[in-house]
């Protein structure tokens, strides 16, 4: 291909000769159409400007309207207005010249010294002149005396308080000489000052403002040629006013208005100009606003396409489907095709697709495209042959892309495995919520249908679901079971579960088991024997598991036994032995058991494991069922005691810091004052009286968990992490402890006081928001004042934060979007151009890492030394 | 990874030798070398590039001040990197 790289890009001003010049025709009506519906010759709908009918000619060019590039036309304003987007240039050069010889008003040896500076900074050598001209009241080249230059913005200009009108403008800036341009920024080879006052205006071809018929037959036009008629008629009665011999006053008033119609033209939102509006009230939308912002002709049009062959609907789960597949509904699965080439091999599945009028077109090796109807089927089927093409309907088993916005890593687009299904949404498996991060209150998604054989097949081997379990952000699962998953993991695996032959049955069947497992407890199966089927048989692993490492926070004489702890998770040969399956096996980003299967063993392992696991923990949580109520909240009266002492204790401590406070002679934070140390103190007295008190409350719920028959509620979630933690069982059982705002304690409000109620000058704990209640028993209404404001200042804290981390994203985004890695592990622009040396410096894909690193060494030496377990006596962390 | 005392910061010399606080060696300014002529070829070769493809490096960059560069040589900087211990980069003097 041939390739040229584009040296340089000029942005010019037209001047009054290249408009004239590149005119197909001058406009001088106003008028569009006469009586029947023509255009009017010289109007600006006249066909010399592009043709917007098909089947006629464009009458300077002689193209048809598909090759009619349109043609501009122009306008000879009868007075020259200012261009309003020059105005603060032409203030510039009037400020810094003089109006009788054009020159800047500085002696000639200061410009002399100002052309060298010139090279280093142009920015520099304005400010200078600006700085240089304000003390000079007569021109030093002719003598002439400088009058002080206003500009109103944004196109009025005064001098020494006198308007002067666009004429008297124009004429001063041509006297400003070509050599003296540049100190201005400008380069008189490519523009002249005095081009920023209209002589001529430009019409835009009509190919860029279509008139559209209304169903009634009305013409409607556009807004653009709405302006331009507003112009040409203000034009066209100055004109006449002037011939006329007009009073001074009224060609003035016309003057401005023709000014105005100008400058909105360009800009409908100049500052300080009334917008132009439409009949109806509505402003118009003239040539800066076509372009501008998040819907203007850069954003929406150019960086933003639309495509075919996708389709979008609200997403609903079903956790009977696997990872992999996507439901989609039978309604856009009889809309969307896919390509298919026909081959000696798959014509006769392709004749039947045909007779099925699964077949939609048929493409014939020559290009030509056939739409299949009832009529021509026959004879397609007959005609059709290898090399044919045929766009057939989505089938089951076809691969799309599934997307949801925010796109903000490449896992939130992934293949799916398309499975036609009734209903109109499309379902997934709930599993794959957190790496799209969708729920199902109302979120909708996206397909793409890859067309190209090399797509699918890009599709399938790179995106599928399966093969995107690890993280690439950082080197650990992403696609996991969460809040109800891994709940029921965790009671499936607990010691007590255990379930009769019928139960254990269905859901060997639900696995897809050809042989059954022998019962382990007498007559019934333990959730653990169950749960093993899932696993490859050459399975080995030990870790901490997340209830073990609750138990040892909150009962301080609770011991990890190390290997023989029945909580850490021991699984040998494929059997868990020991242990609960909790956060720490399944969890985003730390579940050591989808770790190693996802990352040792072939992606249909975690698949399986994965599709199995939704079936059985729903099916296990719908018929056990996991609920919760107000009782469990309840805390024994021990407990009560002990907040309540606390919160005593809490007030006395923080009394005597007051104290030493008012006293001064409180001990001094490094690097902090008396004010400020205070501060730290009391909120380290709060923050550790709370810990206390929820050490012990949750000490209390875990011991429900492990009861001969535990009550399935809430202490499960927090037990096995799935959702919620012992702050959470604080806020409700205990006290809710210090508000925070701005991670201090409220101090705004009254004078030196938060609240009207409290005493002045009060700084303890109480009249600083340490909130006593909880939300059980429900606060007092100072308490719940001061909960409110750190409620408050959360909301509008979470609304900013997505704000501006958008727009930080978008930045970088579009900064770095088209790098790639290359073969030889560089990192590249489009262009070739070289980024980055080695990729991450060490040329890891963080996908294929764990955590980050490039090897797990510790699991490396385990496997080389052929042992099963960590070498280290104690729970891996 | 990046642990250090005040001591680092400049090497001792560097102020012995009166230089200005920019010309010294700071401990996270990385090591700039020129490239000499003869091994030029054989980088880009292994980089499989061309010299206006590689990342730019002003003459007047305060890290290759002292080394008088001239446009179009190329700077080798060695980097201590958390994952990958040294790392090496190279940038054409503009």
């Amino acid at each position: 291909m041939l390739q040229k790289k584009i040296g340089s890009i000029d942005f010019r001003v037209l001047s009054p000769e290249i408009i004239r010049k590149m005119s197909a025709i001058e406009i001088k009506t106003a008028e569009t159409y006469d009586k029947d519906g023509y255009p009017m010759e010289e109007g600006l709908m006249d066909p010399h400007l592009g043709v917007i009918n098909p089947g006629l000619r464009c009458k300077t060019c002689g193209q048809t309207m598909k090759h009619c590039p349109g043609h501009f036309g122009s306008l000879e304003l009868v007075r020259p207005v200012i261009h309003a987007k020059f105005s603060k240039v032409i203030e510039d050069i009037l400020t810094a010249t003089c109006q009788k010889c054009g020159r800047i008003v500085l002696p000639e040896n200061v410009l002399k010294e100002l052309e060298k500076e010139l090279d280093k900074s142009k920015e520099l050598v304005a400010k200078k002149i600006k700085a240089k001209v304000k003390k000079v009241k007569k021109c030093p080249h002719c003598g002439a005396e400088k009058g002080k230059i206003m500009l109103d913005k944004p196109t009025n200009f005064y001098l020494d308080k006198r308007r002067i009108y666009p004429t008297e403008i124009r004429e001063w800036l041509e006297k400003v000489p070509n050599e003296e341009l540049k100190f201005f920024g400008l380069d008189p080879k490519i523009v002249r000052p005095e081009w920023f006052v209209l002589t001529v205006l430009p019409i835009p071809p009509i190919n860029i403002r279509p008139s559209i018929t209304l169903e009634s037959g009305l013409k409607s036009e556009d807004d653009l040629t709405h302006k331009l008629v507003d112009i040409i008629r203000i034009n066209e009665r100055l004109r006449e006013n002037i011939e006329a011999g007009a009073p001074q006053l009224i060609i003035e008033d016309l003057w401005d208005l023709l000014q105005y119609h100008v400058t909105t033209y360009f800009d409908n939102q100049t500052a300080g100009v009334p917008p132009a509006k439409h009949r109806s009230g509505r402003p118009l939308q003239t040539l800066s606003d076509r372009l501008k912002g998040k819907r203007g002709r850069f954003r929406y049009n150019l960086t933003g396409k639309r495509v075919n062959y996708a389709a979008r609907s609200t997403i609903t789960p079903d956790p009977y489907i696997s990872i992999n597949e996507v439901g989609i509904p039978k309604m856009i699965a009889d809309e969307l095709t896919v390509q298919e080439k026909v081959t000696s091999w798959n014509k006769s599945r392709i004749k039947e697709l045909i007779k099925k009028g699964r077949v939609v077109t048929v493409i014939r090796p020559d290009g030509v495209k056939k739409r299949i109807t009832e009529d021509n089927k026959k004879d397609i089927i007959n005609e059709i042959d290898a090399g044919y093409v045929v766009e057939r309907l989505l089938q089951n088993g076809d691969v799309v892309l599934f997307n949801r916005q925010p796109s903000l890593h490449r896992i939130s687009m992934m293949a799916h495995i398309v499975r036609i299904m009734p209903e109109k949404t499309l379902k997934i498996n709930p599993i794959v919520c957190k790496p799209y991060n969708a729920d199902f209150d109302g979120d909708e998604m996206n397909i793409h249908v890859p067309q190209t054989e090399e797509g699918q097949a890009e599709a399938r081997e790179l995106m599928l679901v399966e093969k995107n379990v690890i993280s690439p952000r950082y080197g650990a699962p992403i696609v996991v079971l969460d809040e109800d998953g891994i709940s029921g993991a965790f009671i499936l695996t607990m010691d007590q579960t255990e379930f009769d032959k019928e139960k254990a049955y269905q859901y060997f069947y639900e696995m897809g088991l050809e042989e059954i497992p022998k019962p382990d407890r007498g007559n019934k199966y333990s959730g653990k024997l169950i749960f093993s089927q899932l696993l490859p048989k050459d399975l080995n692993l030990h870790y901490k598991s997340k209830m073990c490492e609750v138990l040892e926070k909150t009962d301080p004489n609770y011991k990890c036994k190390g290997y023989e702890c029945p909580y850490c998770v021991t699984i040998e040969n494929g059997k868990l032995i020991r242990g609960v399956i909790d956060e720490n096996s399944l969890g985003e980003g730390k579940g050591k058991l989808v770790d190693a299967l996802a990352r040792n063993y072939p992606p249909e392992v975690i698949r399986r494991f994965y599709d199995c696991m939704s079936r059985i923990t729903s099916d296990l949580l719908t018929t056990k069922g996991l609920t919760v109520g107000l009782r469990e909240f309840e805390v024994s009266d021990r407990i009560k005691k002990i907040a309540n002492e606390a919160i005593k204790e809490a007030i006395k401590k923080g009394a005597e810091l007051v104290k030493k406070y008012k006293e001064k002679k409180l001990q001094l934070v490094p690097g902090r004052n008396l004010e400020e140390s205070f501060e730290y103190y009391m909120l380290r007295l709060t923050s550790e009286i709370k810990q206390k008190v929820e050490a012990h409350i949750l000490n209390e719920k875990v011991k429900t968990v492990l009861q001969e028959n535990p009550e399935l509620n809430s202490n499960i979630m927090i037990v096995s992490g799935s959702r919620g933690s012992s702050a959470n069982l604080m806020n409700i059982s205990g006290f809710w402890g210090q508000a925070a705002v701005r991670e201090g304690r409220p101090e705004r409000g009254y004078r030196n006081r938060v609240l009207s109620l409290e005493k002045e000058g009060d700084v303890g704990v109480k009249a600083r928001g340490f909130i006593t209640q909880n939300f059980m028993e429900g606060m007092d209404a100072e308490e719940y004042f001061f909960h409110a404001i750190g409620g408050r200042q959360g909301e509008v804290d979470t609304g900013v934060s997505t704000k501006v981390s958008g727009y930080l994203y978008r930045r970088l985004a579009n900064a770095l979007k088209d790098l790639y890695v290359d073969y030889d592990l560089t990192v590249r622009t489009s262009s070739k151009d070289i980024v980055q040396i080695l990729y991450g410096d060490d040329g890891v894909f963080p996908m294929k890492s764990k955590l980050g690193k490039a090897v797990d060494v510790e699991e490396l030496v385990r496997k080389v030394r052929g042992e099963k377990r960590n070498a280290k006596k104690k729970c891996r962390k | 990874m990046l642990s250090y005392k005040c001591d680092d910061f400049f090497s001792l010399e560097a102020e012995k030798a009166g230089d200005r606080v920019e010309e010294r060696r700071h401990f996270l300014v990385p090591k700039h070398t020129i490239v000499p002529k003869e091994k030029e070829e054989e980088i880009l070769k292994k980089l499989h590039a061309t010299k206006d493809m590689l990342p730019i490096i002003l003459r007047s960059d305060p890290a290759i001040k002292k080394l008088k560069a001239k446009p179009g040589d190329i700077i080798e900087i060695e980097r201590v990197s958390p994952t990958a211990g040294k790392s090496l980069y190279y940038r054409v003097v503009r």
